[in-house]
């Protein structure tokens, strides 16, 4: 017994993968049931269909235990193990497990489990070759007796072929000429080598001027490149400055474009004053003409006794033309007291409407007289139920008519 | 952080590998079963064969001698084989000598950390101790059943071994009995003991790992694993530990939980064993197969950067604030440490330092390593010290070596919790005897300021404060029991070198910016703003403690990182716990640093905290500001604190004032002196009196030839009071001599006082 052979045992007990651990202080003293359990084990894995059994009551089942564990593993591994030390169940049966153990703990470690999923697969593959071996021999064999006619055909015709050969054979050559011969195709040859090998050299001296040209052209190539690289980072002197002005310039741009900026941005708000003038103006002159046309269709009221007076010429004329229009007041049945005052105001307004009108005068400068027309011409049509009214004379019915449809034209 | 693992597809060895090693960190060693010595290429994982060894000899184990100690010359590997002897083999494959070592099979030999020895133990239940040339010491203990493992603690007084389910650990310089608990339900297979970080790890046949303390107390246990564990060893800087099972190899934190698990094709993992610079390790298989492992995705963190090792020669840095900022920085050679902090990384490589400015990540200055291999690495604001274990070396950020810092004695080396760096001082736990604190000048290679701390007990944890100038220097550590202390860097003479401010805490750590201390311990976060207030008042700094306690944080936890007011933890369970604190007390200081004293007493009455007037009135005592110190101790209702300081502010001698600030430090005896010193006899008579310290108070009156009646009448009516005779020669001579009349003292004194005025 040694402690190298039980370390081995518990080792190789773990490697195969016995299902309990051993401790290595399991076989100082003799420990039968522990062998009988390894053997066992053992047995099994050599021989799954064994009937035996590790349960050993009596020294007798021990014994043919023994015994019958060590016929199978014979019969089964040719390994042959001595039954008495195994039945002494200590150090020197250890001695004895490990000889199967060996066995069955190699076998684990060459083959992984990997190699036992493809051993099938392996074999039926190898099976089909063999087959295709053996098609492939009926295919010979049925090729052989051709092969044999061919061959004896062919050797019919050697007896021909053999005087033929041997006159050939005895047909000597002249041997200057034969020399000859061979001299020529040599001096050939060697003119052949030469020119090759004076190729072969020219090349070589190509080789070397392109080379040449190639470093020439490097160097060429990076001394310019040195020079780009120099020129890359000279710096002229003018540069400063250039650079000086050209942040001027940006500075002087950006004042510009701000100046722009607000010189365009003042003309449009002009362009929007001036266009709200003229609407204003527009506005203002419709008032203004609807003011105005209010005041003639007022004033169109004391208008023919102004018209009156013009044709008469006469200032007395005017207080009966003024008791006249009370009369015609009375007619229209308003109040004589309201018609003077309100005579009155028109006269004030009247005043007034000249005022007026001269400020657009002012303001519109040449359309002033058009206005004028215009706004007698407005004040005209009001009148005109007024005039038809009264009895004055026609004539200035027809002229007010007549400025009517002149405004109109110019319109 | 995960190991890449690198396994040539048919195995080289054509049986179990069960001896593996490193010859130097890129070479390694593998022996089998099938009898032969290989040393392996690392770039092609091509090995070439060393030597033949003997047809009967199959190795179970490999160890080599310490490195560190060995400097280059005889380089020398012990190797156990099946046959029961013990080899001791060249770097070169000759076995320079062998012994028969245990009857039946040797299974596992083990060099002491310093070199001195070598324990094996074997089969036939021996555990055997060797001299260096392997000449038989003792027998440490003889077990009816095989020990699989034996191994050293980190100081070689203590060794550890597994006798079936349970684990013993003798102790060689003293006779007690091994201290033994049952560890596993199985067998225990394996086991290993930090030298670095003290802990113990144990592997058994019930498929589990478990990580122990010194003195057994389990820390952590794993899951089961199916198959039993096979091989396990700790890094060298403790703070890892590798597990190898049936086809899986197991990265794990010191606290137990995994980092990452590989599963492999190589059978059980027979032997692992770590380069000597903690980077990479090797693993052999049962089928044959060494496989060969290396450290990638380490990962650290500073305010916005985060660092991580991609590959064994490239970093990238990310900066958390942009989402573009991705700096991928690499190196010529394998990339064995980094650390970040102050704005600058520092990267170590086999053989050189890359220093990155995370101002210009592209340009890093690249200083040639003087030691191959680095253990530790510490940077703070101006400077960074790399050490090799044997000295320190320090560094500027400009690439500048500055200088060595030799630490005296020889063994044991420096790590993360006993060595600590500020701008002007680097403190070192001594080599052998673990009371004893050295400090160094990083600038100088000189002693600084006492040069020693002496302490009662074995000191664990050494920390020391990073603000402020050297004379505010603070340095705090915590001993074998848990307690902590502060000291001084230079204490100018004065009596209490150290004071204990705690207790029940494991680790410290400084905060980078301000002398705040935190400290973690018992399931709390204790926070010290000014742990200097001890030297000032007492009783101040049990009010100027801030307790934070904390939930879930297992039985091992650790204090990862202090910046701003953020506390980082690290749970037993591997999560980091971030705790925020509050943000007074540091806005406070810096008011306080500034001299701000009226804006730091705003502060404090608008937060109307008795920790924030605690700090203000310590501070600013200590500051000799004695208006904003009277407001602070009213507001801690300290009456009669307020009274002494508006008596010694009112007082017109400048000398006086200081005398009565030192006493209110509560150093009477340096009070005492002083008045002595500076000529005020007779406050100094009064001092001692009022403090009932007669026979100075006499002393200091006969020396001076004045008062020596008011001594004596105070001593009598003090007596008077309390029925008593007296019984002191020295009061009975002197009362044979003078006479007491009270009229006369209170004229004395009166006269006194007034000169006073």
């Amino acid at each position: 017994m040694s402690f190298r052979e039980l370390r081995n045992l518990c080792e190789m007990c773990r490697i195969v993968g016995f299902p309990r651990p051993i401790s290595i202080d399991s076989f100082r003293e003799p420990n039968f049931a522990l062998v009988a359990e390894l053997l066992e084990w053992i047995v099994l894995r050599f021989e799954p269909n064994a009937l035996i059994s590790a349960k050993c009551g009596t020294e007798q089942e021990r014994v043919i235990f023994i015994k019958s564990a060590v016929l199978l593993l014979l019969q089964n591994a040719r390994i042959k193990l001595n039954p008495k030390k195994l039945y002494m169940a200590n150090g020197l049966a250890v001695q004895e497990l490990i000889a199967p153990l060996k066995v069955l703990s190699l076998a684990d470690r060459g083959t992984t489990a990997d190699a036992h999923s493809v051993s099938i697969p392996v074999i039926r593959t190898k099976l089909a070759t063999k087959m295709q071996e053996v098609r492939q021999c009926a295919v010979l064999a049925s090729q052989l007796p051709q092969t044999g006619a061919a061959l004896s055909n062919l050797l019919d015709r050697e007896l021909f072929f053999r005087a033929e050969r041997s006159r050939a054979v005895s047909r000597s050559l002249p041997p200057s000429a034969a020399e000859g011969a061979l001299r020529n195709a040599t001096t050939a040859l060697a003119g052949l080598a030469g020119q090759i090998e004076e190729r072969l050299n020219n090349v070589n001296s190509d080789e070397r001027s392109l080379d040449e040209k190639i470093d020439r052209k490097r160097r060429e190539y990076e001394q310019l490149q040195k020079r780009l690289a120099k020129l890359q980072s000279f710096r002229p002197q003018y540069m400063d400055e250039y650079e000086k002005y050209e942040a001027k310039l940006k500075q002087l741009y950006e004042i510009y474009v701000l100046k722009f900026r607000n010189l365009s941005y003042l003309q449009l708000q002009m362009v929007e004053m001036e266009r709200a003038d003229r609407q204003r103006q527009a506005e203002t002159e419709t008032n203004m003409r609807q003011v105005v046309e209010k005041m003639r269709s007022e004033t169109a009221n004391h208008a023919p006794p102004i018209d009156v007076s013009e044709l008469d010429d006469e200032p007395e004329a005017m207080r009966p033309t003024g008791g006249a229009r009370k009369i015609y007041g009375n007619m229209i049945g308003a109040g004589l007291s309201d018609e003077d005052e309100s005579d009155e105001e028109a006269m004030a307004s009247d005043g007034d409407e000249g005022g007026l009108e001269m400020n657009i005068d002012r303001t519109r400068g040449a359309r002033s007289e058009n206005g004028q027309e215009r706004a007698i011409g407005a004040r005209g049509k009001r009148t005109m139920q007024h005039v038809e009214l009264e009895d004055v004379d026609d004539e200035v019915d027809d002229e007010v008519e007549h400025k009517d449809g002149d405004s109109g034209d110019d319109f | 952080m995960r190991l890449k693992t690198l396994q040539s597809s048919v195995a080289r060895h054509s049986d179990a590998v069960c001896a593996v090693g490193w010859s130097s960190s890129d070479e390694m060693v593998s022996c089998s079963d099938d009898h032969t010595f290989l040393k392996w290429n690392l770039v092609t994982m091509e090995a070439t064969k060393v030597t033949n060894l003997a047809d009967t000899t199959f190795p179970t184990s490999m160890s080599w001698f310490p490195r560190s100690l060995t400097r280059g010359e005889n380089d020398v590997l012990a190797l156990t084989s099946s046959d029961g002897k013990l080899h001791l083999i060249t770097r070169n494959g000759k076995i320079e000598k062998t012994v028969d070592a245990h009857r039946g099979a040797a299974l596992s030999a083990k060099w002491s950390h310093d070199g001195t020895g070598l324990i094996t133990c074997g089969e036939d239940g021996a555990v055997k101790m060797w001299s260096r040339q392997a000449m038989l010491r003792s027998v440490l203990a003889q077990f009816a059943s095989p020990i699989y493992s034996a191994v050293w603690d980190g100081s070689a007084s203590r060794v550890l071994y597994a006798s079936e389910d349970t684990c013993y650990i003798k102790a060689l310089k003293t006779q007690v009995s091994p201290i033994k608990w049952k560890a596993h339900d199985g067998v225990i297979t394996c086991l290993d003991w930090s030298a670095a970080s003290d802990l113990i790890i144990t592997g058994g046949e019930d498929g589990k790992f478990k990580v122990w303390d010194s003195f057994g107390r389990v820390l952590f246990t794993s899951a089961s694993h199916e198959t039993p564990i096979t091989s396990l060893a700790f890094s060298p800087d403790g703070s890892l530990f590798v597990i190898g099972s049936f086809n899986l190899l197991r990265l794990c934190d010191r606290a137990g939980w995994s980092h990452s698990v590989e599963r492999l094709d190589c059978g059980s993992v027979m032997a692992v064993g770590w380069s000597p610079d903690g980077t990479q390790l090797v693993a052999g298989g049962s089928h044959g197969h060494v496989v060969h492992a290396h450290l990638i995705e380490k990962r650290t963190s500073y305010r916005n950067l985060d660092i991580t090792q991609t590959k064994t020669n490239l970093i990238e840095v990310r900066d958390m604030t942009s989402e573009v900022a991705r700096e991928k920085l690499d190196t010529r050679d394998r990339i064995t440490k980094f650390s970040v902090a102050h704005d600058h990384l520092v990267v170590l490589t086999s053989k050189q330092i890359y220093i990155f400015s995370s101002k210009n990540w592209n340009t890093p200055i690249i200083v040639d390593l003087k030691e191959g291999n680095v253990s530790l690495l510490i940077q703070t604001e101006k400077l960074f010290v790399v050490s090799d274990g044997g000295s320190l070396y320090s560094y500027s950020y400009e690439g500048r070596y500055i200088c060595e810092i030799k630490v005296p004695g020889t063994g044991g080396s420096f790590n993360e919790s006993n060595t600590a760096l500020s701008n002007d001082t680097i403190v070192v736990r001594d080599r052998n005897d673990y009371t004893k604190v050295h400090l160094f000048d990083p600038n100088t290679g000189k002693v600084q300021g006492d040069g020693m701390i002496t302490h009662t007990s074995d000191i664990e944890c050494v920390r020391v404060s990073q603000s402020g100038a050297l004379n505010a220097r603070v340095i705090a550590f915590t001993d074998s029991s848990t307690s902590v202390y502060v000291s001084l860097v230079n204490s100018f003479g004065t009596t209490p070198r150290t004071a204990k401010i705690g207790a029940l805490i494991e680790q410290l750590c400084f905060n980078d910016l301000s002398p705040m201390l935190v400290g973690l311990g018992d399931g709390k976060v204790l926070v010290w703003p000014v742990p200097a207030l001890i030297f000032v008042d007492r009783e101040l700094l049990q009010k100027a403690v801030i307790e934070k306690p904390v939930n879930g944080l297992g039985k091992f936890p650790q204090l990862i990182n202090f910046s701003d007011n953020q506390v980082i933890l690290r749970r037993s369970d591997g999560s980091l716990v971030p705790i925020a604190l509050s943000p007074f007390p540091s806005a406070l200081l810096s008011y306080t640093d500034a001299s701000k004293w009226d804006q730091a007493i705003r502060l404090c009455r608008h937060i109307q905290d008795d920790v924030l007037w605690a700090v203000l009135a310590g501070t600013a005592a200590q500051q000799k500001n004695l208006y904003a110190a009277e407001i602070a101790y009213g507001a801690l209702d300290e009456g009669e604190k307020v009274a002494f300081l508006a008596d010694a502010r009112s007082h017109p001698n400048k000398d006086v004032r200081a005398a009565m600030l030192v006493l209110l430090t509560g150093k009477i005896g340096d009070a005492d002196s002083m008045l002595e010193r500076t000529g005020h006899i007779f406050r100094a008579i009064m001092l001692n009196i009022s403090t009932f310290r007669w026979n100075r108070a006499l002393e200091v009156a006969i020396k001076h030839k004045t008062h020596i009646e008011t001594v004596l009448g105070y001593r009598q009516k003090y007596l008077d009071q309390f029925g008593k005779r007296e019984n002191d020669q020295k009061f009975l001579d002197q009362l044979s001599k003078f006479e007491v009349d009270w009229e006369h003292i209170e004229e004395m004194i009166a006269q006194e006082m007034q000169k006073e005025q």
